[in-house]
């Protein structure tokens, strides 16, 4: 026996061995750190025990009944037995019973070979059934939605997908339905799921009730090579496991990564994988010959950037311009910024293409100022601007642990928030009226007495009318409490490129910059890497004058773009899942990629496609000359923008769900992103006369685009929101550059067959 | 319902069987009311716990835990308290608190607040069994009339203390009579029971403590200050039955602890209907064990019933006779059990449904001989395994009815077995 | 000498077996003009068989891959659709390869099956002359008709 155990431990004996656990340790997670195996469905390590399969029943000394491990905290003295002829029977008992109803399907189910009921069934089962009644009947599957399959009939109720609504994700996106025998798992009606995590049921799943419809039936566990790799989409960097089955990858799972992402995902990253098989994948490099984007051999195509940069360098320095970074790895973005600045010699290089001029986001580093442990355990949030779900999922998961902790959420936004009920206070007003409500803040009693306050600057905020008056005030209150300021922008490796060069160097341009100066003929050549400018710049005219003031457009890309359209070479390339690299995070952490299968036809990595031009123009590059630069130092702010504001203005929001390049290629997503819409007022929609899910022509005094319409209270009166990242809907072209809100008019639109604009 | 005055003395069912008890001025007229404003304004909370203590006061809800000992496991330091008055009776068989209810629904206001005031919360929920429709016009108008009258709210009785009373009605589970369960579907989710530790006392509603108390408990507590606890006693002390079935006069009766069931069912009940005999009746509702001929003379307390490997339950005799089937009653009280399993655990979701299964096939003569084995193999596997006393409940009575009535699930089966040639 | 007569003893004795064998009809066969049958438990070719009705069993559960010891079976599964309905329940093999040159005709895959959709049959004249003949695909696999392995269409597993 360990005579010195610190006070705070307990010893208790497990199967005739003696463990030392800290006070307040379950039974059950004694004897996982003893390697004692007890079996569970219902108890997840990631929440409170539930008690409720009485699957790890064991047997302790002095006790009359079969305890539950999982509930049972340990205590000094206790003696335990996992193996007890009672504990065996009970086991085999539950097991039974949990089979009655269980169908014996494991054949066509896709949980067969990775299932803990079949593992535990051949481990703990009693090996035959004495049922002989008709077991439960339920119609299989139930689609609850584009990603989600339910099969009732499989569900052995362990609660844990429900749980996982309530504690960890707080979306409540299952629940528990009918009572007793009758009890199902599933939404109100059948109707679709509504939640951003709910691949994490599928994977908490003990049986196959709930399962992917994107991975069904497409493998089984032993066909599989997992991965590990990095999540690129939204800069959380989540850990994933690419699986991958004859060189594609079938699904996505979340890598145990505790300072990351824990075990989670959201559902962009479990179900975000199928572009890169998609088929329209770029193969061969493209040139445009009369007119026309042709196929071309990668020696035609580089010879004839090669040969134009020369040519631009023989005219002068610093005319060639260099746009992207978010869809590249570190080593892409380290590769692109020395190429520019050492070998091109120019130092108008940006990766923060969607950021307007007059904003917030372009003096200042983007990502956060603590590691997202560090955040995790602040006890005040203020998201100003920032939509958490919709932009960093799986962060909002650890705001949520921590509020479940006591922590506080305040909300500032100009919406809704899905996640308002968690908000201890929620601060709404129009988009162009935010900053008074930030200024205001540092009056909240909560905020006040934070003493961890961790304000997050979202892009709806700084990219917002008042941007730089709300980064401002945003900035004065974490000094006033004491807080810290984190600057949620930025998506996919943006930090990346951030960190790895791609911004301007001495004397260089910005993006807006940039874009003004290719219009005006300041560049002879732009060149894109991981970007789409063409949908990605705010103000849909200043793409357009770019491209048309510049001589020659050079795109990497792995589909034909908008941008690639307009190329004069487009050169295909590898998406990050291809390559082995690194990637940073919102949080600074450099996160390892590995390439999980090839890519196709020619397509290269860019850092190659660098490498190859640079060798063409007389330098052979290693990759040890990744230089540092600076952040630009902190701007200025400009006055707000005064002048009238208009009565109905347009704000456009960023969304989890896109029909982008990516997402609006993976089975799943593009259900749940559905079509482009917006959000409209019921007070506004009455006025001008919109009904709900009809088509609306959105006008401004620039562009228009047709929606749908959605009347919804989720928005404020007085303002439309509508989302970027759906293809074919330039949403971007409705507004320009402008510290002023965009005034906006909404018609409905008659229905096809009747006039349409 | 019964008249008769068949106790000397009922210091309970006095207050529901006089006319009009539903009026405060009447219930004040006849002393209503006047122990509470003496816990209220006179009696420390320390000298009402000793009273309640003194009294020998138990839970009548069904598990009988000595009430004054509840009281004192509720932090005094704790600023947010709460008492919830547990009104969902639906334990089959069991009708005294509706007759409380709708007969004094003064008499429950004044427990309520001569608990609220010696444990100190100030806020109380009725949770009521949404059936209890009458029982809730009653009750919200008592709450009204003492409200007006200055016993409910702020000040009351003119005294510091502040007692706020909301009746809610439940969603119609059985379950939600299980005090953590009830808790769970106040607080608007899905009524299913909590793990204990930490019991309600500790953190109950909303992680408050909260005194959750059976609602004829509460109306035990104005008798009691009233008569005192050592008269109160002498009196048994009084425990109210409701007895059901195959007895002339079913209905409430208020007898003292202790009583034979054979003085219950034929000295207080009327006896068994004309030209029948008594074969077996449940002591404490369906959940208990029932009990045979040679149980009769057993006494109707606690530790009588246990030895006799029963219990008290509810007070709730549910009294069959010769004409009934034994298998029968059983399938009838499984399927309860089935319907009512709220679905948290498995042995009891899983359990009862099979068990009601088994008795479905042998009742429509399609059993076999070793569904018995079976059926005990069944309840086997459900005893000591489950989360909550609802499916605990099921084996014993099912055992029991195996052992003393096996000829007739026999005679059943071998029925079955020829209808079905 | 005993030498030479005990040697021309065994000589004879010899002969005389060859003798009593000269009369009896021949062991083997004059393949491939003629062919010997296989004992009914012969482990030949595979066949994936089909319900009576027509509907085939298997299901693509992909068992016969994980205990193929030479890992000569490659399966695809897909969902049915009430449009097309190809085996019972919701899952079907959408391809089904047997790599003749790998497998070693264990039999194993036949045990695994679940539904008793692959058989070995009596066919043993397997040779091509490609490799890529030699795996076996799903069409030539899977039986024309109900019972054309030879397997009872009705058996239950």
């Amino acid at each position: 026996m360990a005579a010195e155990a610190p006070r705070t431990a307990v010893t208790l004996m497990i199967d005739g061995r003696g463990i030392t656990v800290p006070k307040g340790t379950t039974v059950y997670q004694a004897a996982r750190s003893a390697g004692v195996d007890i079996p569970i469905f219902c108890y997840h390590d990631r929440m409170p025990p539930l008690g409720a399969c009485r699957m790890c029943l064991v047997e302790v000394q002095k006790m009359s009944k079969l305890q539950t491990a999982c509930t049972l905290e340990a205590s000094e003295g206790m003696v335990v037995s996992t193996t007890s002829p009672a504990v065996r029977a009970a086991q085999e008992s539950m097991l039974e019973l949990l089979l009655i109803n269980h169908p014996l399907d494991c054949p066509i189910c896709d949980k067969g070979g990775e299932c803990p009921l079949q593992d535990q069934a051949f481990r703990y089962g009693p090996g035959r059934s004495r049922f002989i009644e008709a077991k439960r009947d339920h119609a299989k599957p139930l689609s609850l939605g584009p990603v989600l399959a339910l099969d009732r009939e499989r569900c052995i109720l362990c609660w844990r997908c429900v749980r996982f609504g309530e504690i960890i994700a707080g979306d409540d996106a299952l629940k528990g339905f009918e009572r007793g025998f009758a009890s199902e798992v599933g939404t109100p009606r059948a109707l679709p799921v509504e939640s951003k995590f709910i691949g994490n049921t599928i994977a908490i799943c003990p049986v196959g009730a709930l399962t992917s419809r994107t991975y069904r039936f497409r493998a089984r566990p032993w066909d599989i090579d997992p991965v590990a790799s990095t999540c690129t989409y939204c800069g959380v960097g989540c850990s994933v496991w690419l699986d991958v089955r004859g060189g594609e990858i079938l699904r996505t799972r979340a890598r145990e990564e505790p300072e990351v992402n824990d075990a989670w995902l959201c559902d962009l990253g479990f179900f975000g994988h199928g572009y890169v098989a998609a088929g329209d994948r770029l193969t061969t490099p493209l040139v445009r010959r009369e007119g026309r984007l042709q196929e071309a051999s990668w020696d035609e195509a580089l010879d004839l950037v090669a040969e134009r940069l020369r040519a631009s360098a023989e005219r002068g320095p610093g005319r060639v311009a260099f746009l992207g970074g978010r869809r590249l790895s570190n080593e892409d973005a380290s590769a692109a910024a020395g190429f520019f600045r050492d070998v091109v010699g120019t130092p108008h290089l940006d990766h923060r293409v969607d950021a307007p001029p007059d904003g917030a986001s372009l003096g200042v580093s983007w990502g956060l100022r603590s590691s997202l442990e560090d955040l995790g355990r602040g006890d005040v949030f203020v998201l100003v601007g920032c939509d958490i779900t919709e932009e960093y999922p799986v962060l909002w998961l650890r705001i949520k642990a921590a509020i479940d902790r006591g922590a506080s959420l305040v909300i500032v936004h100009a919406k809704r928030l899905e996640i308002r009920r968690h908000a201890r206070r929620e601060l709404l007003d129009r988009h162009d009226r935010l900053a008074p409500l930030v200024a205001a803040l540092a009056a909240d009693e909560t905020v006040a007495s934070g003493e961890r306050v961790h304000v997050l600057l979202g892009r709806l905020a700084m990219d917002g009318p008042d941007g730089p008056n709300l980064l401002r005030s945003a900035d004065s209150l974490v000094r006033r409490v004491n807080g810290t300021l984190h600057i949620a922008r930025g998506r996919g490796n943006d930090f990346g490129a951030q960190r790895f060069g791609l911004l301007p160097g001495e004397g260089g341009m910005a993006a807006p910059g940039i874009l003004q100066g290719a219009a005006a003929g300041a560049f002879d050549l732009l060149y894109v890497a991981g970007s789409d400018p063409a949908t990605a710049v705010t103000d849909g005219a200043a793409w357009e004058s770019a491209r048309s003031g510049v001589g020659f457009l050079v795109v990497h890309e792995a589909f034909l773009s908008e941008t690639a359209q307009a190329a004069d070479v487009v050169l295909p390339a590898l998406v990050l899942p291809e390559k082995d690299g690194t990637v940073t995070n919102l949080e600074g952490r450099t996160l390892a990629l590995r390439a999980a299968v090839k890519g196709p036809g020619q397509a290269r990595a860019d850092r190659e496609i660098f490498d190859l031009l640079a060798a063409r123009m007389g330098v052979v590059r290693g990759h040890d000359t990744a230089t540092r630069i600076e952040p630009v130092a902190r701007i200025e702010p400009a006055a707000a923008g005064a002048g009238a504001s208009p009565s109905l203005i347009v704000v456009v929001a960023d969304r989890l769900f896109t029909q982008g390049s990516m997402a609006g290629r993976c089975r799943g997503l593009i259900e749940l992103a559905g079509t482009a819409h917006c959000l409209i007022h019921p007070a506004d929609a009455a006025r001008a006369g919109v009904t709900d899910l009809g088509l609306v022509e959105m006008v401004t005094e620039h562009a228009s685009v047709v929606v749908q319409a959605r009347v919804s209270d989720v928005t404020l009166p007085g303002q439309v929101l509508v989302h970027r990242g759906y293809d074919g809907v330039p949403v971007h072209a409705l507004a320009r550059w402008s510290p002023a809100p965009a005034g906006v008019e909404v018609r409905p639109v008659a229905p096809p067959g009747g006039e349409t604009p | 319902m019964a008249t008769e005055a068949a106790m000397p003395e009922s210091v309970l069912l006095r207050w529901v069987r006089t006319e009009g008890m539903a009026e405060i001025e009447q219930y004040r007229r006849a002393g209503g009311y006047d122990a509470a404003r003496r816990v209220a304004t006179e009696l420390t909370p320390d000298q009402v716990i000793e009273m309640v203590a003194a009294s020998g006061l138990r839970g009548k809800g069904g598990a009988g835990f000595p009430t004054a000992q509840k009281w004192k496991f509720i932090p005094k330091a704790a600023p947010v308290k709460y008492v919830v008055v547990n009104g969902d009776e639906g334990e089959p068989g069991t009708f005294k608190d509706r007759t409380l209810i709708e007969g004094c629904p003064h008499l429950l206001v004044e427990g309520i607040l001569i608990a609220a005031v010696t444990i100190g919360a100030r806020k109380v929920y009725i949770y009521l069994r949404r059936e209890f429709y009458r029982g809730r016009l009653l009750l919200d108008a008592a709450i009204a009339q003492a409200r007006a009258a200055g016993f409910v709210g702020e000040r009351i009785f003119g005294s510091d203390h502040a007692v706020e009373i909301v009746v809610h009605p439940g969603a119609g589970a059985y379950i939600a009579g299980e005090e953590t369960a009830l808790l769970e579907s106040l607080e608007g989710r899905r009524a299913m029971p909590r793990q204990r530790p930490p019991f309600p006392a500790v953190a109950g509603l909303y992680q408050q403590p909260t005194l959750v108390q059976n609602v004829e408990t509460l109306c035990h507590l104005p008798v009691i200050i009233g008569l005192g606890p050592e008269r109160y006693k002498e009196l048994g002390p009084p425990v109210l039955f409701s007895v059901s079935g195959a007895v002339v006069r079913p209905g409430v009766y208020e007898a003292p602890l202790g009583v034979t069931l054979r003085s219950l069912i034929f000295d207080h009940a009327g006896g068994m209907r004309p030209g029948r005999r008594f074969k077996a009746a449940f002591p404490g509702g369906v959940s208990s064990v029932f009990l045979t001929e040679a149980d009769l003379d057993v006494k109707m307390d606690p530790d009588s019933l246990r030895q006799a490997g029963t219990m008290l339950g509810s007070a709730a005799v549910i009294v069959v006779d010769d004409s009934a089937d034994m298998v029968e009653v059983m399938a009838r009280a499984v399927e309860f059990y089935r319907d009512e399993s709220c679905g948290k655990c498995t042995p009891c979701r899983e359990g009862t449904a099979w068990i009601a299964q088994v008795f479905e096939r042998i009742l429509h003569g399609r059993g076999r001989s070793e569904d018995l084995a079976l059926l005990e193999g069944i309840a086997g596997g459900m005893t000591g395994t489950c989360f909550c006393p609802l499916g605990e409940s099921v084996p014993p009575g099912l055992v029991a009815s195996l052992r003393l009535f096996r000829d007739e699930y026999e005679r059943r089966i071998a029925a079955g077995a020829t209808d079905g040639r | 000498m005993p030498g030479l007569l005990k040697q021309s003893i065994a000589l004879l004795r010899g002969f005389l077996i060859t003798g009593r064998y000269l009369f009896r009809p021949p062991v083997t066969v004059l393949y491939p003009e003629v062919k010997t049958r296989v004992a009914p438990r012969f482990k030949g070719r595979h066949w994936l068989t089909r319900y009576a009705d027509g509907v085939e069993r298997c299901v693509g559960c992909e068992l016969c891959v994980i205990v193929c010891p030479s890992q000569a079976i490659y399966v695809r599964a897909a969902e049915n659709t009430p449009e097309r309905q190809v085996s019972k329940g919701e899952r079907h093999a959408d391809q089904f390869q047997i790599n003749m040159l790998r497998c070693i005709f264990c039999g194993f895959c036949e045990e695994a099956c679940p539904t008793g959709s692959i058989v070995m049959g009596q066919d043993y004249e397997l040779a091509g002359y490609s490799r890529a003949s030699l795996i076996y695909t799903k069409p030539m696999l899977t039986e024309p008709y109900p019972g054309a392995s030879g397997r009872d269409p009705g058996r239950e597993v």
